[in-house]
């Protein structure tokens, strides 16, 4: 990946050579620091801060960022993207019926031949809303590696939340997941996370909804 | 994870906060914004958080090599900012490097309490950096991911798929939706915004 990464390649034609020369030794600090650790939804948000008189104060960690999400009213108004590849849910499906989908996802590159559909059920009181993903053509990963659907906002592009996560077989795979909260302007992102060093995991984007695509213009 | 965050009392008197202007908080120097934090100032604590959670959690990770300890460690190190930001003066330097101490020296201190490994001896010679060589390798990766962290989303966005992604130019730009040359000029920006941020590190 990034030993691979010729600067010239990334930058217009018209970068000269002493703006060249400077963005170099940013390239090589960004080659040299590695991938940034990606940060678990739960601890997108500062921990909460109080205190109680004449001591310590003990706060739970605040991992349910998302609650807050889910608290938000909402009506779905995903679009229905016509008949889908899959065969939808049929009779074998019993016990699921979508409220919406097929959601389409698509890749570029490697995984352009890859293809995923989403299915949301209607959501219950608290506003979880039961989804399946069907998932075909992406590579069988390694050891210690794996695929994780991520919610976007559709808007921004930014990842609300982690979904689930799975790994895939030959044929079509198929993943029961939730998601809770508003359903509107919402979009979905597969990544791969192989291992990094140090500890961290690169993510690689592989599928992504129309929605999640657009998101560039933020 | 059952971890509970514990902070402590002694912060200042929130009285103190009519000494500071107001400023913008997302346009906020490090020291503005721990200035403020010693104050008990909760937004700006946010705003720093968002700053250099990732860099933290990074360190905490190059460090303990576990994620679910390094996403604790993540917690105690900003407890450790939010109680300890009063101490902070400004005169003796800018805010990131007194950042960076606080937060190595949570995740340490996190790292101490878990227990030992029984070591064995290794019959093969020890490639792993010098320690002085892990303190500048992490200081840099600090100061690098703490600067992206302050690019525009588009930007950031671009340079972390290329760099980190795996996707080329192209697949960026057919991944977002947006003209190969719209990909390149921003990563130019983002790169050209890196640079005035790292001058230090550049020298």
């Amino acid at each position: 990946m990034t030993d691979r990464l010729e600067l010239r390649d990334l930058l217009p034609d018209d970068v000269g050579p002493d703006e060249l020369a400077r963005l170099a030794r940013v390239h090589e600090l960004l080659v040299s620091a590695g991938a940034p650790a990606e940060l678990p939804p739960h601890l997108e948000s500062a921990p909460r801060t109080g205190r109680t008189g004449g001591g310590a104060t003990v706060l739970p960690l605040d991992r349910s960022r998302w609650r807050t999400i889910a608290m938000t009213a909402a009506a779905a108004a995903a679009v229905l993207f016509g008949v889908g590849f899959f065969s939808g849910w049929a009779a074998k499906d019993t016990g699921f019926r979508a409220a919406f989908g097929p959601v389409p996802m698509r890749g570029a590159g490697a995984t352009s031949k890859a293809i995923a559909e989403i299915w949301v059920a209607p959501a219950d009181k608290a506003l979880n809303w039961t989804s399946k993903l069907k998932v075909r053509g992406l590579p069988e990963l390694g050891k210690d590696s794996y695929y994780a659907l991520y919610l976007t906002d559709a808007k921004t592009g930014r990842k609300i939340l982690v979904c689930t996560a799975f790994s895939v077989h030959a044929g079509v795979t198929t993943v029961t997941f939730n998601f809770p909260g508003e359903a509107k302007d919402r979009g979905w992102l597969i990544v791969s996370e192989t291992p990094g060093p140090n500890g961290t995991e690169i993510a690689k984007p592989v599928l992504w909804t129309e929605a999640e695509r657009s998101s560039g213009t933020a | 994870m059952t971890a509970t965050l514990a902070l402590s009392l002694g912060l200042p008197a929130a009285a103190a906060t009519a000494t500071i202007p107001a400023v913008d908080l997302r346009a906020a120097t490090d020291g503005d914004l721990l200035q403020r934090v010693g104050t008990g100032d909760r937004d700006a604590f946010e705003v720093l958080y968002r700053r250099y959670a990732r860099s933290v959690f990074g360190l905490a990770l190059r460090r303990l090599g576990d994620r679910g300890i390094a996403e604790d460690a993540v917690q105690e190190a900003f407890a450790s900012v939010w109680r300890s930001a009063g101490t902070y003066r400004r005169d003796r330097g800018p805010g990131a490097p007194w950042l960076y101490t606080v937060a190595r020296n949570a995740i340490a201190d996190r790292g101490r309490r878990r227990p030992e490994p029984v070591s064995e001896v290794p019959d093969t010679p020890d490639h792993e950096p010098l320690p002085g060589e892990r303190a500048e390798a992490e200081w840099v990766s600090w100061r690098v991911h703490s600067a992206l962290e302050e690019l525009p989303f588009s930007e950031r966005q671009v340079i972390e798929l290329a760099y980190w992604g795996g996707l080329s130019q192209t697949e960026v730009a057919d991944f977002l939706g947006i003209p190969l040359g719209t990909v390149k000029t921003r990563t130019r920006s983002g790169l050209g915004r890196l640079a005035a941020a790292l001058e230090g590190e550049l020298e």
